[in-house]
C-alpha cells in the first residue's frame, strides 16, 4: 500500500470487563458523552456515505437518513486536510484496511475545530463497506462537566 | 550508532519520490525530504512572474503554516523577497541564512522578522523548468546550520526525481479527467452527492441500468475496484466538487 503512516497500528488487548462490571453499552456511552460523537458506513456497493445525528451536526449539514452529500461534507473540511481523507478512502476501499486520522473542520465561526475519524473494512456478510465513528476531538487540560439533572441521594 | 552516507540518502530519498503517484503522496514525500535535511518546511511553486503580488495563488504544494502566508501575502512581501526575480532569471538554487549578515540585509526587516517568528532562518530556493516549460521553484526553510555545496548538489540532485514525480502526478490527474466523458462525470458527481441510481436516471432521464453502465465504464477508467474508491478518487482528483 503506497499510503504510508508514521503511527503504527495498535491492537487493543482484550481487557477483562466482567469484574468490574461495566457493559459495552456503557463503555461507548461514557466515551461518547460530553461531545459530539457520531457513526457512519460508507457503502462498497453504492458509494454513497450514511450518518447519524452528530456526523451530520459536526459537519454542520441538515440530517436525513438517505446518502450523505460527501461533496459539501467534503468542502466543510480544510483543503489542506481533504486530498488526503479522499485518498485515505480510496486506499482503505482498495486495500481493505482500518484507518484513523485527526483533521480540521470547518467550525462556521471563521476558524476550524479538530476533528478525529476512525474507520474499519467490513465484508460484505456484515454489510460491506467502511464504517467508523466521527467525533469532535476537544481534548482540554483541567476541565469539569457535570449531567445535567442530577438529585442528592 | 548507524550512519548512512550521502549517496544511501540521496538514493533512498529518490526512491521514495519515485513511487510517490499522487498528490497527496507526493507532498508526503516532500515533506520526508526536507526533513532529511534538517528543514521543518517544503513547498513548490509557481516561479513568480513581475506582475505577481501574493505568494498563496502560486503555490502548488506547501506546508508553510497559513498564518506564514497570509502574512507574508498582507504584507506584499512577494515583490520585496530578494529570490523573487532570481527565479525568473537563473537556475542556480538560492541560498540563505539569516544569521549570516550578507544575506540577511538582502531581507527587509519584515520578511526577516517574519522568517524568524517561524523558525525559517535557512533555506534554499531551487527553480527548475517542468516538463511544460513552466518554471517551477522547490523551496525549503527552517532552523539548521548553512547548508553546505555538497548538501545543495546533492539536493540538486533528488530535486530531479522530485520534478519527474510531480511532472508524472500532473500527467495522471490529466488523463484521469480526460478519461471520463461528460455523462460519466455527471453520473459520479450525483452519485457522490448521494443520488441513488434509480434518482440519477430520472434527473438525467436515463434509465438507471444506462446509469449503472456509466458507473461500471468509470471505476474501468479510473482504475478503482468498487464504487467508494470512485467516488474518493474523483473527489482527490478534483473531479468533482
Amino acid at each position: 500500500m503506497p499510503l504510508r503512516f508514521e503511527q503504527p497500528a495498535i491492537e487493543h488487548r482484550q481487557q477483562s470487563r466482567a469484574h468490574i462490571g461495566i457493559t459495552d453499552a456503557e463503555a461507548l456511552t461514557m466515551f461518547a458523552a460530553y461531545r459530539l460523537f457520531g457513526f457512519w458506513r460508507m457503502d462498497l456497493g453504492t458509494g454513497h456515505f450514511f450518518a447519524s445525528e452528530d456526523v451530520h451536526q459536526i459537519f454542520d449539514l441538515p440530517y436525513s437518513e438517505g446518502p450523505v452529500n460527501l461533496t459539501e461534507l467534503m468542502s466543510r473540511i480544510h483543503e489542506e486536510d481533504r486530498l488526503l481523507i479522499a485518498e485515505t478512502f480510496e486506499q482503505a476501499s482498495l486495500y481493505r484496511v482500518g484507518f484513523h486520522y485527526v483533521y480540521r473542520v470547518d467550525n462556521r465561526l471563521g476558524g476550524y475545530k479538530m476533528v478525529r475519524s476512525v474507520g474499519q473494512f467490513r465484508d460484505d456478510a456484515s454489510g460491506g463497506g467502511i464504517a467508523g465513528i466521527t467525533y469532535e476531538f476537544v481534548e482540554k487540560l483541567h476541565i469539569v462537566g457535570f449531567e445535567d439533572g442530577g438529585a442528592p441521594l | 550508532m548507524s550512519y548512512m552516507t550521502t549517496s544511501e540518502r540521496q538514493s533512498l530519498l529518490s526512491g521514495e519520490l519515485a513511487v510517490a503517484r499522487t498528490r497527496g503522496l507526493f507532498a508526503q514525500a516532500l515533506g520526508r525530504l526536507a526533513a532529511a535535511f534538517g528543514f521543518e518546511q517544503a513547498t513548490l511553486l509557481n516561479a513568480p512572474s513581475v506582475e505577481d503580488l501574493l505568494l498563496k495563488p502560486l503555490i502548488i504544494e506547501s506546508s508553510l503554516p497559513a498564518s506564514y502566508i497570509r502574512d507574508f501575502d498582507r504584507g506584499h512581501m512577494l515583490r520585496a523577497c530578494p529570490f523573487a526575480s532570481k527565479m525568473r532569471e537563473s537556475a542556480v538554487p538560492q541560498v540563505w541564512h539569516l544569521n549570516d549578515p550578507s544575506h540577511a540585509q538582502a531581507f527587509p526587516t519584515v520578511l526577516q522578522n517574519l522568517m524568524r517568528q517561524h523558525g525559517m532562518t535557512a533555506g534554499i530556493a531551487m527553480p527548475i523548468n517542468s516538463g511544460d516549460g513552466q518554471r517551477l521553484v522547490f523551496w525549503f526553510g527552517g532552523e539548521r546550520a548553512p547548508l553546505g555545496q555538497s548538501e545543495i548538489n546533492e539536493l540538486a540532485m533528488i530535486i530531479l526525481y522530485a520534478l519527474d514525480t510531480y511532472n508524472a502526478v500532473k500527467r495522471n490527474e490529466g488523463s484521469a479527467h480526460s478519461a471520463l466523458s461528460a455523462r460519466e462525470l455527471e453520473v459520479v458527481r450525483w452519485t457522490a452527492q448521494g443520488k441513488t441510481s434509480i434518482e440519477i436516471g430520472q434527473i438525467l432521464t436515463l434509465s438507471d441500468h444506462t446509469v449503472n453502465a456509466y458507473m461500471t465504464n468509470a471505476i474501468k477508467k479510473l482504475d478503482c475496484v468498487n464504487r467508494t474508491q470512485l467516488v474518493a478518487k474523483a473527489i482527490r482528483l478534483k473531479l468533482i466538487n
